[in-house]
């Protein structure tokens, strides 16, 4: 499991791009179907807004790394360094996103029984999700060494990172789920 | 790691960048008038041009994650690679807001700013050539000089993307008055 899809740069890229190009086709399926995502103009101006943090983000990670590249400090190889920031703005955008209730869309022509279909289905996904990250977590627990090449940390962590960055999604969504719970107690209590 | 006085030579570079960002900032503020005050169109089309300079950034990071992951890339070095690809990212931001009339407020000198850009254009240009001796280290990597000519030729596209949209506004103005 350490040595993974992700650890060849080749085949992360080409799961990158038929993963947008998927959920392209996926979208334009649904537009024709009529049943278009759509934000209304709260959710977009936020979604805008996390764009642009995410932005600054991969930028911000571009100078720090660029900082330690120079000083000889990087602690992973390159290809690693820019999945990393990829992966860290992409990480910010939806936990803002997320938090802020423009993750989303309203999505027109959908009727009750596919939204509760669609509820199922990320329930089951979820569950599937968090005992595969234990899996993966256990493994890297295993073959820690393999995750090392002169000191730096190889192709083989991105998967880890991945599986970081679903986490701290996850615990994002739960955060947000308590304290809308707290905070609509609160409102009856009042 | 670097000596003290490397590292000391570093934040002194930095603060005087900081500086002189600055002031040429208020000195473009004086010369074109320039007022950060968009209107509602112009925040939607903003975030939209924020949205492709950062699509830019993301396509051109992966790009450099599969050259890195199969070649061995000796010319240019690391914090080159990423200038170039943020330099990139911020062009591709300035041309859409440019062109979707997003990047100027209402109140601002557009020819004096894009004749503005186009000297510090002209400026690095001639930074990057009067350095023509060190352009490559001893071991044929390319110098930071190189800078100068990225940021060259970005200013002159974003310049000449700037005089282009002038132009082309005129000429709509003609042809609505003559309609």
């Amino acid at each position: 499991m350490t040595d993974n899809i992700f650890s060849n740069a080749n085949s992360f890229v080409l799961w990158l791009i038929l993963f947008f190009g998927l959920s392209f086709l996926f979208t334009r399926h649904n537009k024709k179907r009529g049943k278009t995502a759509e934000y209304d103009e709260r959710q977009q101006q936020i979604r805008l807004l996390s764009l642009r943090i995410s932005y600054f983000i991969l930028i911000a990670w571009s100078l720090i790394g660029m900082l330690l590249a120079e000083n000889k400090l990087l602690f992973c190889d390159v290809a690693t360094m820019f999945f990393l920031g990829i992966l860290l703005s992409a990480t910010a955008f939806i936990c803002i996103t997320t938090w802020k209730n423009a993750s989303d869309p309203v999505l027109n022509g959908e009727t009750a029984e596919q939204k509760s279909k669609k509820l199922t289905l990320t329930i089951v996904t979820g569950i599937f999700w968090v005992l595969c990250v234990i899996w993966i977590i256990a493994d890297y627990i295993k073959n820690f060494e393999k995750l090392f090449t002169d000191g730096k940390l190889n192709g083989n962590s991105r998967l880890l990172f991945i599986v970081i960055s679903g986490l701290i999604m996850l615990i994002n969504v739960l955060i947000k789920q308590i304290y809308c719970k707290k905070f609509a107690q609160k409102d009856e209590e009042d | 790691m670097k000596s003290p006085e490397y590292t000391l030579g570093f934040a002194a570079g930095f603060a005087a960048v900081v500086i002189v960002t600055v002031i040429i900032a208020m000195i473009i503020k004086k010369i074109t008038g320039k007022k950060t005050e968009y209107d509602e169109r112009q925040i939607a089309i903003r975030g939209k041009a924020y949205k492709v300079g950062f699509l830019a950034y993301v396509i051109l990071l992966a790009a450099s994650l599969l050259i890195h992951s199969n070649f061995e890339l000796a010319v240019i070095p690391f914090y080159l690679e990423q200038t170039l690809i943020m330099l990139i990212g911020l062009g591709a931001f300035v041309c859409f807001a440019i062109w979707n009339d997003a990047y100027f407020c209402g109140n601002e000198k557009k020819k004096q700013w894009a004749i503005f850009i186009l000297l510090a254009s002209a400026a690095n240009a001639a930074i990057f050539f009067k350095t023509r001796e060190n352009w490559f280290t001893p071991d044929g990597i390319m110098n930071s000089c190189w800078s100068n000519l990225f940021v060259a030729v970005l200013t002159f596209v974003i310049a000449l993307n700037a005089f282009i949209k002038i132009i082309a506004d005129k000429q709509a103005e003609k042809n609505s008055k003559e309609d």
